[in-house]
């Protein structure tokens, strides 16, 4: 089975071929919809086929972590050897897992939620596409792979915000997504030329088995490709200070913000990051930018959520800081637990989306939260759906964002590093951040279901009351919640709470690859790391030979069970004081949030208009880069003035006698150019 | 000298340029009897078209036998003709017996592929023709022999191991393309274009030429073997070499386009008509980069580095940047694509300024899908222009993907190429390209060139934005859309289909352009 990986990708190529050169032939939105739906359901069925062959496979042989699937030579050049190869290994089959069947439950829904649109097939088509290319991006066995994924999901990303084009603000929004995300694919498209230039390759085994040898720890070499790296990262997952592009990117129909720009796409950096774990191991410093910019993403994007009113942006900021809340785990080096939070968040966050496209849905096409209210009663499914995912997300035991959310802020803890005051630091903003996550997610369920109606006058003529979404779109919520439901407690709990580490040491030999390869080197083979106290960072350290250098970490590791359920205990504290908080103003006191906003309105501009970023960037980088851009047409370009004008006034314009005097000037100014041109060669190829 | 100067099998090595001539003469007689008659005028295009066709199909076939010969033989070259040997002249220095030999053309895998390349293109601007005159009623028929002509020209380029031979290849190819430029003669932008292209680029070979000559007065040869020779036996660095060197290359840099030699491109671009745009950006650039890898790689090598390197990457930057942020502003299609072209030859000159031996490899991918991804373009442009506008706007693309499903898919695929989009062929040249000059130690022109490809993908973008995201702007023509011209349609999908394919399954392109590796560094 694991030579048939490919199959899954291939499944939803077939989807799109059909969808999308036949689209117009068939006309049936029913045939349109189950093409797109069965290619997904067969891809997660090759994904749940891998993953048990896999397990099988591995531990019944052990040859080692990695199954490499080479489908045919791609590049070769001198001794750049690329393959279009797909590596199979713990972190890309969770990552296969869920993404193959989150899609397919996206794509349930959609059918629903497209229903009535015209570009059904082609909706289906770009869909597809999109799980084609996310599942080429993690499940590639080298750089050069994992990049073609990467730029293939941006451009279904592009296509898809830009879906609904009635007027020019979705397509810019479409457009300034591709565009901040290009300035991340520079990094790494960097960062890869650089691991060519130091491994001779870009396959991920080579990299993985000589990073130790080839990276001297702490040197500028794996600083700088993890920043280039990182860089990309920030990039695709909507980090500081290229976050800006995701909350316009909610343009989009609802399916694909909950797919793409929540659920998979979003989380490619973090997947990266963690794939490439070798290199940010390498480099203490990198790991530490990593994770200060992560918390920083996940403290500002929660401040800007607690005010936004449509109820969209307030998740899109939402997916923003528990993107960051994934960096910062990452940064500490606890891999597997920014893996086990994607996946936890991939289930409640898409169900919130999903919950939000339904409220939409039901409140025909209203996303301002300030004209909802009482929807409870008439979406008892939805709210449902959405209250348990919002009580995930907010981290209430047993609920799945407990787990993995609970377990980033220990791994924090206990973080050794040079850096003496970040873990306390990082702590205090992270477990801050869980107070604001839990108040804001408090707020718009409150004050969407519950709480008076504040309906338009509009809508109440025209609809009388919203309605519940049809079987298609509440089945995928139903699967979604129960899995926010479970699947932290199924996965993992702390070793004070069962101990259950299943996720942990399946997910050990790609993520703890320092460990591994050292214990290559020194030939101690099986080893597992029952201690919980022992994360991967300490392994780091060792290698590092830094170790006289670290501090102590936040707190002592004396008595770890006990001040483990302190903490626990301290986290859900937060979250029900977030959860009750915001129920008691916003079901309660609503009318005391006006005084407040007066009271504190320069804090509250602050945070509803995001802090002010995209007019930062649009005064810093945007006017100056379009006036320089300008400038220059204007030097070497005067002749089309009027391309606006349809293009006719250009013909008049070289046919026009006022023109002509000036064209036969524009030679000589050419001539003169080339003139320019030869005295700078020769002056440069003189003066030496 | 009993000896021939050239043998009867070396000539049949010159097998693609001679049958491309050849056609060119018969096409002169075919042209002269279909005239006879006026009412005959149709006949003659379409005897033009078939035995143009014909001619290129032989040649490419020729070429595909010499690639075959060289292969079986085993051998890197198969002949050298006219050749010339003995110490250069100003060399007084110890040495006076014979060490080197060169021939001034010469036969080898890098000119046999690049006679394939220029073939191709030949063909595909050959069915590019066919209709284009038709709905623009010219009946010139004297354009195919020209074609033809500028095209051998192409194959000698590639095969000039000189810079007399060499200058002469670039003046068979130019010459042609002024009259082309100026085919309509009802229209006064194919006018303008020709006259700006003859008058700049006479100035431009005016270069050219008076640096070969100071390269001859200093060296006392003009072979590319004889100046590697000078430049490492040489004891005093002769500064009247290096003036003639910069000459030469401020004449190939015009040729190419690059910044500040750029001026004439957009102007000419766009006024020319459109299949000559079509064939100067893919033909003319292929076999222009050909003559300057081999000046680089045969020539420079043993040159100070910092000489050729640091100019190379002066030019390669300043073309880049300036043909970007040119290029972010246009409405006009076919000028958008000429500030691309500019921006496209600085990020080639980037892999000329590495010159590592495998340049030539990368650089041969990267103009084949740059060729492929501009015919392309350019034929989808010919079809969708407005009658007697012969361009087409940006705002007229509108909702093109709802009119033209299949022509916007195309265009959109061939734009991704030109971005350099992972699974197209452009993105496997940008690859090669900027990896070789990363190995060459090029760090800093690499990021820039990589920035700089960043900033190019968004007006590539506005092609796709215009055409599959924006609804009609009010004041805007309506595109008439006519029946797809059969050979437009082929071409559309031979370049489309190549460039993902060839983008997907490279290996066998890489492998074949890797026989093309000449010295180098």
């Amino acid at each position: 089975m694991l030579d048939l990986v490919w199959l899954a990708i291939a499944f939803p190529l077939i989807g799109v071929l059909i969808n999308g050169l036949f689209g117009r032939v068939i006309r049936s939105k029913l045939i349109s919809g189950i093409i797109g739906c069965t290619a997904l359901g067969l891809s997660f069925a090759v994904a749940v086929l891998t993953w048990l062959d896999y397990t099988y496979q591995f531990w019944t042989t052990r040859d080692g972590p990695y199954y490499e699937v080479v489908l045919w030579p791609w590049m070769y050049i001198g001794n750049l050897k690329i393959d279009a190869g797909l590596l199979v290994d713990p972190l890309s089959i969770v990552m296969f897992l869920f993404v193959t069947g989150v899609s397919f439950l996206i794509h349930i829904y959609s059918t629903g939620y497209m229903a009535h649109d015209e570009g059904y097939s082609r909706f289906f088509t770009y869909l597809n596409l999109f799980v084609a290319m996310m599942l080429i991006l993690v499940l590639g066995n080298n750089g050069a792979v994992m990049f073609v994924g990467w730029e293939g999901v941006g451009l279904c990303s592009y296509l898809l915000i830009g879906f609904w084009y009635k007027d020019m603000y979705n397509a810019n929004c479409g457009m300034k997504a591709f565009v901040v995300n290009r300035i991340g694919d520079f990094g790494v498209l960097l960062g890869l030329f650089m691991l060519f230039t130091y491994f001779g390759s870009l396959n991920f085994t080579t990299i993985f088995k000589e990073a130790g040898s080839v990276l001297e720890p702490g040197s500028w070499i794996p600083l700088a490709i993890a920043l280039f790296l990182f860089l990309g990262a920030t990039g695709k997952s909507a980090q500081f200070p290229l976050h800006i592009w995701l909350p316009d990117a909610m343009a989009g129909p609802t399916p694909v913000s909950a797919l793409i720009h929540a659920a998979t796409m979003v989380t490619a950096g973090v997947y990266m990051v963690a794939r490439l774990n070798p290199i940010f191991n390498a480099s203490p410093t990198a790991g530490f930018v990593v994770a200060l910019v992560g918390c920083f993403t996940a403290f500002m994007a929660a401040t800007v959520a607690m005010t936004q009113n449509d109820i969209k942006k307030v998740l899109a900021y939402s997916t923003v800081s528990q993107l960051g809340y994934m960096f910062l785990a990452c940064g500490v080096g606890a891999y597997w637990v920014a893996i086990f939070h994607v996946v936890t968040h991939a289930f409640f966050k898409a169900c919130l989306f999903l919950g939000s496209g339904s409220v939409i849905h039901g409140m025909h096409e209203e996303q301002d939260t300030r004209y909802m209210g009482a929807l409870a009663k008439f979406m008892p499914w939805t709210y449902f759906t959405f209250l348990a995912s919002t009580i995930a997300i907010a981290g209430i035991i047993p609920f799945a964002g407990f787990f993995s959310k609970d377990e980033i802020l220990w791994q924090v803890a206990i973080w050794q590093t040079r850096f003496g005051w970040a873990p306390t630091m990082l702590w205090i903003v992270a477990a801050l951040t869980a107070l604001m996550t839990a108040f804001y997610m408090g707020r718009v369920t409150w004050k969407t279901f519950q709480g008076q109606q504040r309906w338009t006058p509009e809508f109440v003529e025209k609809h009388k009351h919203p309605h519940e979404s049809g079987a298609a779109m509440v089945m995928p919520l139903v699967v979604l919640s129960a899995l926010a439901v479970v699947a932290g407690f199924l996965l993992f709990t702390p070793p004070w709470l069962g101990n259950n580490t299943t996720l942990k040491d399946f997910l050990a030999p790609s993520t703890a690859n320092a460990q591994y390869v050292k214990t290559h080197a020194a030939a101690e083979p099986g080893q597992h790391q029952p201690e919980h106290e022992l994360p991967a960072p300490g392994a780091e350290a060792a290698s590092a030979g830094h170790a006289g250098e670290h501090h102590a970490a936040f707190i002592s590791l004396g008595n770890v069970t006990a001040t483990e359920i302190a903490f626990a205990a301290f986290s859900v504290l937060l979250a029900l004081i977030g959860l009750l908080v915001s129920r008691q103003i916003f079901v309660n006191q609503p009318k005391a949030t006006e005084a407040w906003k007066k009271h504190w309105a320069p804090a509250y501009q602050f945070s509803l208009n995001k802090w002010f970023f995209d007019e930062l960037y649009h005064r810093v980088i945007v006017v100056p880069g379009t006036a320089v851009a300008y400038a220059c047409w204007r030097f070497f370009d005067l002749r089309i003035v009027d391309g606006i004008v349809n293009g006719t006034a250009w013909i008049v314009g070289v046919t026009g006698h006022l023109v002509r005097p000036l064209q036969t000037g524009f030679v000589r100014n050419y001539a003169l150019y080339l003139l320019l041109g030869v005295v700078i060669l020769l002056i440069f190829n003189l003066v030496k | 000298m009993s000896q021939p100067v050239i043998t009867l099998q070396q000539i049949s090595y010159l097998g693609p340029v001679l049958v491309i001539v050849l056609t060119v003469l018969v096409l002169l007689m075919t042209d002269v009897i279909c005239r006879l008659r006026p009412s005959r005028q149709g006949l003659s295009l379409l005897t033009g078209f078939g035995v143009a066709l014909g001619g290129s199909i032989v040649a490419l076939v020729y070429s595909i036998f010499l690639w075959h010969r060289l292969t079986v033989l085993k051998v890197g070259k198969l002949a050298e003709l006219f050749p010339v040997n003995g110490p250069p002249r100003s060399v007084s220095a110890m040495e006076t017996s014979p060490v080197w030999s060169s021939g001034t053309l010469v036969v080898d895998y890098f000119a046999v592929f690049v006679c394939l390349l220029v073939c191709g293109v030949l063909i595909l601007v050959c069915f590019n023709f066919k209709p284009y005159l038709r709905i623009n009623k010219l009946h010139r028929s004297e354009l195919f022999p020209l074609l033809l002509l500028s095209a051998s020209g192409m194959m000698l380029l590639s095969m000039s191991r000189d810079l007399l031979s060499t200058f002469i290849s670039i003046e068979i190819v130019s010459l042609p393309l002024y009259v082309l430029c100026g085919l309509n003669e009802r229209s006064r932008a194919n006018q303008e274009s020709s006259l700006k292209y003859f008058l700049l680029g006479a100035f431009g070979s005016g270069f050219f030429i008076y640096g070969a000559s100071l390269v001859y007065g200093a060296v006392g040869h003009m072979n590319y073997a004889a100046i590697a020779y000078f430049a490492k036996h040489s004891l005093e660095s002769s500064s009247i070499l290096m003036i003639g060197l910069a000459l030469v290359g401020a004449g190939l840099a015009f040729k190419l386009a690059l910044v500040p030699f750029h001026a004439w491109v957009p102007d000419v671009y766009q006024g020319a008509p459109t299949p000559v745009t079509a064939f100067m950006a893919a033909g003319v650039k292929l076999a222009v980069f050909a003559a300057a890898l081999r000046l680089v790689l045969e020539a420079f090598p043993l040159m100070d580095l910092s000489f050729w390197r640091g100019s190379i990457s002066l030019l390669a930057a300043l073309s880049m940047v300036v043909g970007n942020l040119l290029a972010l502003h246009q409405m006009s299609a076919k000028r958008l694509l000429a500030y691309s072209a500019i921006a496209h030859t600085g990020y080639i000159a980037v892999g000329l300024a590495s010159g590592l031996s495998t340049s030539a490899t990368s650089i041969l991918i990267y103009l084949v899908g740059y060729a492929l991804a501009g015919l392309g373009a350019f034929t989808l442009i010919s079809y969708l222009a407005p009658d007697g506008q012969d361009d087409i706007y940006l705002d007229e693309m509108h909702e093109l993907s709802k009119r033209a499903p299949v022509s916007a898919l195309a265009f959109a695929i061939l734009m991704l190429s030109m971005a350099g989009f992972p699974l197209t062929l452009g993105f496997v040249g940008k690859l090669m390209v900027f990896s070789d000059a990363w190995r060459a130690g090029l760090y800093g022109l690499v990021i820039f060139a990589v920035l700089n490809s960043v900033i190019s993908v968004y007006y590539y973008l506005r092609f796709i934005l215009a055409m599959y995201m924006q609804p009609k702007a009010p004041g805007a023509a309506e595109l008439v859309l006519k029946r797809m011209p059969g050979t437009y349609i082929l071409t559309g999908i031979i370049t489309v289909v190549l460039t993902l394919l060839l983008g997907v399954i490279p290996h066998m392109l890489i492998a074949w352009a890797q026989s093309c590796q000449l010295a180098g560094l």
